[in-house]
């Protein structure tokens, strides 16, 4: 059998907030295969985006990891130095976030923000940056690239926003995208395009998709594999149809029961 | 480091507050009476702390300036904060045009330099003890009142607040049993820091001989007589300016506790 | 944005309004008419020149009135003549102010300069050993009355040591000296208050910047911007240095005040001939038109300064800048 892309082993992570050690991710262990789809659903709080977070080590300050590995194409990414994971960040694993105008800076224009990871993952600049940015904006179905370039995040709207990540996601040429509820904060309407476009461009790309929500209903439509999270632990990992035609743990088919009772309204 | 500032604050003021109110007795000399044997004598076992030009002893001028200092700063603050309290809150709670009047007031008076306000006001009344106390206040409440209208705008949006004014209760007891209380512990700790600040305020007016006035010691005044003996009497620059350092940080220190434990 | 600076502009009036309002009542409602102590303390005034000063003033005339001549002739920058010379205070303030607006402008540039690095670094590791340190140093010089380290540093370097002189602008041999040795004697006379003026901001600035970057650090596009594998000191003086320090502009606006009050102390204490030691020796010899004439001109300097910095603040931040 194939190695997976991703190998998470016993991966844990600890908190200290006010002098208090708090447990938020206990030794969960997952894959992802190239190109495969992903989800790791659970409510807020479960742990999923401290995982994801602490795979390139990407933690806050308070936060550390307190054991485990993260094998990348075979290499435990824990051990890596700060600098060695600035070659892996956005080359090699693309994230993107929930409320993409705030994870956007401010101050710089969206052509600066997509040129800067062009110069730092593909030594790409200049003209031919720019036009490469273009055209990444163009692949994520941005109707007018040159007003999106020279605009700054607060002119654009979230769903826009939330493209311009994906485009900036692209320009990095990763192996694995891990998108953190990038849907949560938008509109149903733009949540189902952005995920239509996610799939599109996953398609072209070629890329494996990490993706975390709270929402089963996006998991049934995107995914291959699922993984349900409950209080820092998974607790059942299954193939999307069984998952739903077959939930063991208690967790799993309370969450079940929330997602057919919602489609049923 | 993070429990320290309070208790630490609360030692170094509580102890000058001792000292302040048992100069009479713990000064060993009066703080006026010139000894002409002993001009400018550095410390000694007789003297502590040396003497100055007049042959005062510097130990117990500190002591009586202490009573000054610390009775200056918290009248000066209890004014400025009684005025931003009442401004404020009339302005958060009322707001319209009431609120923007008394808003443009801050703005006005802010854009004065204070030592500038303060000079002039000086130049007009006599600069006594109880003048200076009353100048310092009225020069120095705008900051006081941005805050508590702050903090009631805020609260006002609160549920306790909009569940008083649905069961009707009077304005004014919305205002002292509801909102006040509940602003109170940034104004405390804003008070706090005023303190310093007058005191340090008072000082530099004193340094220039615009303060507090000779015979009375004042930390400040009692530094004009360093300017004259420099390279002469290295104590006369040295200890009252250390007292003024040592109680500005004893503030400090209570007003970054009180910060930490308030929220 | 042209909008905003109108805006803020209009808004400016009634407060110029106020402040000359304030300054001219502090003066004229204190007990003790002004004429009346001046002709007391000052016998140079004869009671020919009173009546003068009676009728220019219009002081026989209703406190409205007053004002309103004062104001109308303070629009055309005409502030009267000092009582205690007779030289016109416009002419006295103009010749001052190079010295106090040049000491304080090097001194605003070394305390950014200072400051900002400081507070950067701190923020780095709050908590760490450099910031535990700078927040103690920070500590002890916001607590310390500036005027005394200057006392300090006065003995120790002019006196001690004898390295600068102790006071003035220039020495006694002055005009004797060829250009570069007077350029390097103003130097020596003015690198004391300099650097004192400088220490009174530095502790306020840093912390501000600490405070400022601490934010920045936390926000989520840092989080972003390390995710998208930018290198360490992209993150930290590209995208968060760019955010921490738009706030702090406003901060140049907001030390004016305090700037210009310690020119009135430490221009006395170093016997500098600028604003601040005009303004104190005039409100020692009571020379009202002089007072009021400074009161104003410092207020008017720091509503300007605080309308720049909103102004420059407004055209740094995209945010405001595009504001729909």
């Amino acid at each position: 059998m194939q190695r997976p892309l991703l190998e998470v082993k016993d991966l844990a992570v600890d908190f200290i907030v006010s002098g208090q050690k708090i447990e938020a991710v206990k030794k969960i262990s997952f894959s992802v295969f190239a190109q495969e789809t992903v989800v790791i659903a659970g409510e807020s709080g479960s742990g999923k985006t401290v995982s994801c977070l602490a795979l390139t080590k990407l933690l806050p300050a308070n936060a550390h990891i307190r054991c485990g590995e993260v094998l990348f194409r075979g290499r435990n990414l824990v051990s890596f130095s700060e600098q060695a994971l600035q070659a892996i960040r956005g080359s090699k694993i693309a994230y993107c976030f929930q409320e993409p105008t705030s994870y956007l800076n401010p101050v710089y224009t969206i052509e600066e923000q997509i040129k800067e990871v062009l110069w730092f993952c593909q030594h790409i600049k200049g003209k031919q940056a720019r036009n490469y940015a273009i055209h990444l904006l163009e692949q994520v179905k941005i109707k007018e690239p040159l007003r999106v370039l020279t605009s700054y995040p607060h002119q654009l709207s979230g769903g826009m926003n939330q493209r311009v990540f994906l485009a900036m996601g692209l320009a990095g040429r990763p192996e694995l995208f891990i998108a953190d509820e990038p849907t949560t904060a938008l509109d149903v309407t733009i949540e189902q395009e952005i995920l239509k476009l996610l799939m599109d461009l996953k398609k072209e790309y070629n890329f494996a998709l990490l993706f975390i929500t709270h929402n089963l209903a996006i998991a049934r439509k995107i995914a291959q594999r699922v993984y349900i999270m409950h209080q820092g632990l998974i607790v059942e990992e299954k193939k999307t149809e069984e998952l739903f035609s077959n939930p063991e743990h208690q967790h799993a088919k309370e969450l079940i029961a929330a997602y057919e009772k919602i489609g049923k309204i | 480091m993070r429990d320290f500032y309070l208790p630490a604050g609360l030692v170094i003021i509580s102890f000058l507050a001792v000292v302040a109110l048992l100069a009479p007795l713990i000064s060993p000399y009066e703080p006026t009476v010139m000894d002409n044997a002993q001009l400018l004598s550095p410390p000694s076992r007789q003297h502590l702390l040396g003497t100055d030009s007049l042959g005062r002893d510097l130990l117990s001028r500190l002591i009586w300036g202490t009573r000054i200092s610390l009775s200056i700063g918290i009248i000066a603050v209890g004014i400025s904060t009684v005025i931003g309290i009442f401004l404020g809150s009339v302005a958060g709670f009322y707001g319209g045009r009431l609120d923007s009047l008394i808003m443009r007031l801050v703005d006005i008076m802010l854009c004065f330099p204070t030592f500038f306000l303060i000079l002039a006001v000086v130049s007009v009344l006599e600069p006594s003890l109880y003048n200076i106390m009353i100048i310092i206040g009225l020069t120095s409440w705008m900051s006081a009142a941005r805050l508590v209208r702050s903090e009631i705008l805020s609260l006002k949006e609160r549920q306790f607040i909009q569940a008083a004014v649905a069961l009707g209760a009077s304005q004014l007891r919305i205002i002292f049993r509801h909102l006040l209380p509940n602003a109170l512990a940034p104004v405390l700790v804003h008070a706090t820091l005023g303190i310093a600040s007058a005191i340090l305020l008072e000082s530099g007016l004193s340094f220039l001989g615009l303060g507090v006035q000779p015979p009375t010691p004042s930390w400040g005044n009692i530094l004009i007589e360093a300017k004259s003996t420099l390279g002469v009497a290295w104590w006369i620059t040295v200890f009252p300016g250390l007292a003024i350092l040592v109680t500005i940080l004893g503030f400090y220190f209570i007003a970054e506790g009180l910060k930490k434990k308030l929220g | 944005m042209i909008g905003y600076i109108f805006r803020r502009l209009i808004g400016a009036i009634p407060v110029v309004f106020g402040i000359t309002l304030i300054s001219f009542f502090i003066i004229r409602i204190a007990p003790g008419k002004p004429t009346t102590i001046d002709g007391e303390l000052n016998p140079k005034i004869s009671p020919e020149v009173r009546q003068k000063l009676y009728t220019l003033y219009g002081l026989d005339k209703p406190l409205p009135i007053q004002y309103y001549l004062w104001l109308k002739r303070m629009l055309r920058i005409d502030f009267g003549n000092s009582f205690v010379d007779g030289r016109p205070v416009t002419e006295k303030i103009l010749e001052r102010i190079p010295l106090t607006v040049g000491i304080n402008l090097i001194s605003l540039i070394c305390m950014f300069a200072i400051a900002l690095p400081l507070g950067i670094c701190s923020a780095q590791k709050p908590g760490g050993v450099f910031d535990n340190l700078t927040t103690i140093i920070v500590f002890i010089f916001f607590a310390a009355p500036t005027f005394w380290i200057a006392l300090l540093l006065m003995q120790l370097i002019c006196i001690h040591w004898g390295w600068l002189p102790i006071s003035g602008v220039t020495s006694l041999d002055f005009e004797y000296l060829n250009w570069w040795q007077k350029i390097q004697d103003i130097t020596r006379h003015l690198i004391l208050p300099i650097f004192v003026t400088t220490l009174s901001g530095l502790a306020g600035i840093s912390r501000y910047m600490r405070s400022s970057m601490i934010e920045v650090l936390n926000q989520p596009y840092i989080l972003a911007a390390k995710a998208k594998g930018l290198p360490h000191k992209i993150v930290i003086y590209k995208h968060a240095l760019r955010n921490a320090i738009l706030p702090i502009v406003t901060l140049v606006g907001l030390s004016i005040p305090g700037l210009l009050g310690g020119s009135v102390i430490f221009e006395s204490l170093f016997a500098l001939p600028g604003l601040g030691r005009l303004f104190y020796e005039a409100v020692v010899t009571r020379d009202y038109p002089l007072i009021m004439a400074e009161v104003v001109l410092s207020a008017v300097l720091t509503l300007l300064g605080n309308l720049i910095a909103d102004i420059s603040y407004a055209l740094v931040d995209p945010r405001i800048r595009y504001k729909k």
